[in-house]
């Protein structure tokens, strides 16, 4: 009676040990990070709306101005979050009563790395701050 | 020694096994804690913001009171959308650091609103390990109407004199379309208490247009006294004003809030403290500020 030759089974269970974990560690781990970044995005925006809505406004609508944008994008990209640009970032003013009430900042068009793939981020994270600037009249 | 080796087949599955379930319950708890301090995160943002938005409506009346309450209930509305769960109380206070009232029994001093957020979390993978199946998450926020030393932006080009009358010449000069847009704008530099303001020549014409214009771009265009414009509430701020009050050499001794009058040259009623961001007075009775949250 033979017995079955076991040489080399301690490796293929190695293998196939090593094929199923480290799949699984791999998209832990970019699960992990897609999650800091999106955590991060959220702390970025919160910052840039609340920098913003302390700036003089100086337009006479919902649509601020160039200067305007830039400061909160330049706040948002402060965070030196990888990819992101300043076009993937929405600045908007809320108006209540005539006057400005509330800044929204967001992103926009942002890819994020997740198993599998990448998602765009669309309109997400958000944030948003009362405004509590002066209101500059010239565009009136 | 064969029955121990036929014993030892299988155990690699189940060592695999095993690892897995431990990567994936760490996993499961490493995104509940993470959803948690993200849900923590976005309820103090709401609290934050709705602190903020009370405070810029305290002006030491019952009706600012009532406005902060009510823009406080309108704030946390909007943003907290379809989390039926998240409940706030608000509290005021006189000063940042408290004592804080529920139904401060007056509100002339009240200058500061406190936020207790409650909300209730939602545990996905974590339900399988702990018997809850919600925790409670909970956000306390502070905010407060603060003292601007500094103004940088937001201050009109001229001063007013001892004797509360705007005094005649600009404090910066300039031509007759800068004229215009620095009292759109507000002056280029920052001033600060003690500061020299120097008096320059007046463009009487672009002057009297341009603060014309500024009243007419007040929702309130109308109201001839702060009591009335107050009272109406139409008003979108335009019209009230960050003015410097000098001493007889031009020094700045004091900030504060004026209404311009409608139909006069260079008329303006103070009105007592400027609050930054909003279509109504300080709380306080003088000076400039603005409104922060308390960290």
């Amino acid at each position: 009676m033979m017995t079955k030759p076991r040489r080399g089974s301690a490796l293929i269970e190695f293998a196939v040990g090593l094929a199923i974990l480290t799949p699984v560690f791999i998209g832990g781990l970019q699960f992990f990070e897609a999650y800091v970044t999106t955590k991060r995005l959220q702390g970025a925006v919160s910052q840039g709306a609340v920098a913003a809505a302390a700036l003089p406004y100086d337009s006479a609508n919902e649509t601020p101005t160039h200067e305007f944008k830039r400061f909160a994008e330049d706040a948002v990209l402060g965070s030196a979050i990888p990819g992101l640009r300043r076009e993937h970032i929405r600045v908007s003013m809320r108006f209540d009563g005539g006057r400005p009430s509330e800044v929204e900042v967001r992103v926009s068009g942002f890819q994020v790395r997740v198993p599998g793939g990448a998602i765009t981020l669309d309109g997400k994270p958000q944030a948003f701050s009362p405004y509590r600037g002066h209101w500059s009249a010239s565009a009136r | 020694m064969r029955r121990n080796k036929s014993q030892q087949r299988g155990i690699v599955v189940v060592a695999i096994c095993l690892c897995l379930m431990m990567m994936v319950a760490g996993l499961g708890l490493g995104v509940d804690l993470n959803r948690l301090m993200a849900a923590q995160t976005a309820l103090r943002g709401d609290a934050e913001a709705v602190a903020l938005a009370a405070v810029l409506e305290l002006d030491g009346t019952p009706d600012g009171l009532e406005r902060a309450r009510v823009r406080a209930a309108e704030t946390w509305r909007r943003h907290t959308v379809g989390e039926t769960r998240s409940t706030f109380t608000m509290e005021f206070g006189s000063s940042p650091a408290g004592p804080w009232f529920a139904d401060p029994l007056t509100s002339d001093k009240l200058s500061a609103a406190r936020i207790t957020a409650h909300s209730t979390f939602s545990l996905s993978l974590l339900r399988s390990v702990v018997s809850e199946k919600t925790l409670p998450v909970d956000a306390v926020t502070r905010a407060a109407q603060t003292p601007v030393e500094r103004v940088e932006s937001g201050l009109l080009p001229f001063a007013i004199g001892p004797e509360g009358q705007l005094l005649d010449g600009m404090t910066t000069a300039a031509q007759p379309q800068a004229t215009r847009l620095t009292i759109l704008n507000g002056l280029p530099f920052p001033v600060k208490t003690g500061d020299v303001l120097a008096a320059y020549p007046s463009e009487p014409i672009v002057e009297r247009e341009t603060l014309q214009e500024l009243i007419r771009s007040d929702k309130d265009p109308v109201s001839a006294t702060y009591a009335e414009y107050s009272r109406n509430g139409l008003g979108n701020g335009r019209r009230l004003v960050l003015l410097p009050v000098v001493d007889d050499t031009r020094r700045v001794t004091e900030f504060a809030a004026y209404l311009l009058i409608p139909g006069k040259t260079k008329a303006a009623e103070r009105v007592g403290g400027y609050l930054a961001g909003s279509s109504r007075r300080a709380q306080a009775s003088v000076g400039a500020w603005r409104t922060e949250v308390i960290r």
